[in-house]
């Protein structure tokens, strides 16, 4: 790192302090910054470019604490737009009139690499420096896991190892009770995410399949999948109204592609996972699975084979975290959070309503939450964006099927954008699907939830 | 004054049924521990799958250069693969013990439990 990145990230650091313990003010009890304050909320007040939360303008005081932070933060836009680094493209966006609280989320992460608040502003090292006692200690874990197999085996003669072959039949039984248009597992994906040129963006490897179904096995055991899966086998509830989905959370592109993805939009969520498991495969890089790789690598690949368009118009949410950084198998949009789970988020199962619920819609957010909750229970819970759009695109390229959801309704999420808005996404017809944000006080008749586990 | 409690409400379980008792118990904590282990060892263990070849290779490298004696680039390439192939076979392994502690009399006895009947096995 040269002086002039140096003095950029020494800059920048006092502002980051600031906002993390906006943050910290801010947050829900124990509560991740969604319960709270997001992010970029949070970024965005500590530029005082516009009047942050708990600021009384009717207090002199307060008010000319405002300006002044504002005035600070206009000073370190400008020495900061002078200096070269990861930062610099969001800096010129402030400087250009053009920043917002995503860009001030962006700039405040540009010298973070997605560990936890005490490790931040550390240098970045992206090139492991692993020695013999970090081999060692992996050889350990092996002898570990043989040593630990013996003693159960020991301690408890019933209990049997359970071969991938067994966990394989769960797989297959499953596959069978859901059907072609509820069953989206390993094949589903491969074919979905290859392209029209013979490109595989997901292709597991055989470990991972095995692990894919083990998941689902370790799924099919929790208690409210459970008792769903009997309901489902005894024809109490409809199986085609659910749908069993295996999430992944990346997908593997070619290297040099997506250029501006890598370079300006997602610096730090590109830097976590790299920092996190590893990026390269055999001339390719893994990347996030988010909205906006999904319309960076398939979106073209759906026109070129004449299926249209994934998004209808990325305009107004095209710098929102949503958009940009909520990868799916994440809750959150923080890198933080998507490096607290080893760099990327996890492979997982997910059982998802086929449909919005009629009962649903003339509901603002709460009430909804409420129906959800009353009628699934409380581990039940919306998709993220990227979800809704990662089941549509399985949907459509697995089995053809392009209705996302009832004509003209929206599945409402309980991800916010920067303004505070709750996103929404529907249609799925020709034009691309639709994303809006929608206040959570408003009920609306195409605003509708699909509840999942 | 305090309500006495109905004698047909103090259900007294025969000693031996106590005994039994507090040793399904302990074996059933036991089993919770061992998943518990084997799960947070499995991660371990995938973060270096999820490291690859390439990684992998980093670490061997690593090593090596800590090591008084380099070994040559086959070497290195067949204790990768080797390491690899081991990681891979402890993670099938671990996976099959966690599914196979799920599926045991006492886990499933908490499915009763929870339910009031059988739940039929997956497998």
């Amino acid at each position: 790192m040269d002086d002039a990145t140096q003095l950029a990230e020494q800059l920048l650091q006092p502002l980051h302090e600031r906002y993390i313990q906006h943050k910290k003010d801010h947050a829900a009890s124990g509560a991740r910054t969604r319960d709270g304050i997001s992010g970029a909320e949070a970024a965005w007040d500590v530029t005082a470019m516009a009047i942050p939360i708990g600021v009384d303008i009717m207090k002199n005081a307060q008010l000319e604490n405002t300006k002044d932070q504002r005035e600070t933060f206009g000073m370190l836009i400008k020495q900061l737009s002078l200096l070269p680094g990861p930062h610099h493209a969001f800096a010129k966006q402030f400087a250009d009139g053009r920043g917002d609280a995503n860009t001030a989320y962006q700039l405040l992460h540009s010298y973070t690499c997605g560990e936890r608040t005490s490790k931040r502003f550390q240098k970045l090292e992206i090139d492991p420096h692993w020695g013999k006692a970090d081999l060692e200690n992996t050889e350990e874990l092996v002898r570990e896991a043989e040593t630990l197999v013996k003693e159960v085996k020991e301690k408890f003669a019933t209990i049997e190892i359970i071969s991938s072959q067994e966990v394989s039949k769960t797989y297959q039984e499953m596959r069978e009770l859901f059907g072609e248009h509820g069953f989206f597992g390993i094949e589903e994906n491969e074919k979905a995410f290859t392209l029209k040129n013979g490109e595989k963006l997901v292709d597991m490897s055989p470990a991972q399949r095995t692990e894919a179904q083990r998941l689902l096995e370790e799924k099919l055991r929790e208690l409210r999948i459970v008792a769903l899966v009997e309901r489902v086998r005894s024809g109490e509830i409809n199986k085609d109204d659910w749908m069993l989905i295996l999430r992944v959370p990346t997908i593997t592109v070619p290297a040099g592609s997506g250029g501006i993805y890598v370079e300006e939009v997602s610096e730090a969520l590109e830097r976590a996972v790299r920092t996190g498991s590893g990026t390269s495969r055999g001339g390719s890089r893994i990347v996030p699975l988010t909205m906006q790789t999904m319309q960076e690598y398939l979106a073209p690949d759906m026109l070129a084979r004449g299926q249209s368009k994934l998004l209808y118009d990325i305009g107004w949410y095209r710098n929102e975290a949503f958009y940009t950084m909520q990868q799916s198998g994440n809750r959150d949009t923080s890198p933080e959070s998507i490096a607290a789970s080893g760099g990327v988020g996890a492979m997982h199962w997910q059982m998802v309503t086929r449909d919005v619920l009629t009962d649903s819609l003339y509901k603002n957010h709460t009430e909804q939450t409420e129906l959800v909750r009353n009628s699934y229970g409380i581990e039940a819970r919306r998709r993220t964006p990227v979800e809704i759009v990662q089941d549509f695109f399985l949907r459509l390229r697995s089995v053809g099927d392009r209705t996302m959801c009832k004509p003209y309704k929206d599945d409402w999420s309980d991800v916010r954008t920067a303004r505070g808005g709750f996103v929404s996404v529907g249609g799925g017809v020709q034009i691309g699907l639709r994303v809006y944000a929608d206040a959570p006080l408003d009920r609306h008749g195409r605003l509708g939830v699909s509840p999942s586990y | 004054m305090s309500e006495k409690k109905s004698p047909e409400l103090r259900v007294v379980p025969p000693a031996q049924e106590v005994a039994s008792d507090t040793a399904e118990r302990a074996e059933n904590a036991s089993i919770e521990e061992y998943l518990t282990r084997a799960t947070a060892l499995r991660e371990k263990l995938q973060f270096w799958q999820r490291q690859g070849e390439r990684g992998l290779s980093t670490l061997v490298r690593g090593a090596d250069k800590d090591s008084q004696n380099p070994m040559a680039d086959e070497d290195i390439h067949a204790q990768v693969q080797a390491l690899q192939a081991s990681i891979d076979d402890a993670i099938a392994t671990l996976g099959g013990l966690e599914t196979g502690l799920l599926r045991s009399d006492i886990l499933q006895k908490r499915f009763q439990d929870a339910f009031g009947r059988e739940i039929r096995s997956y497998g």
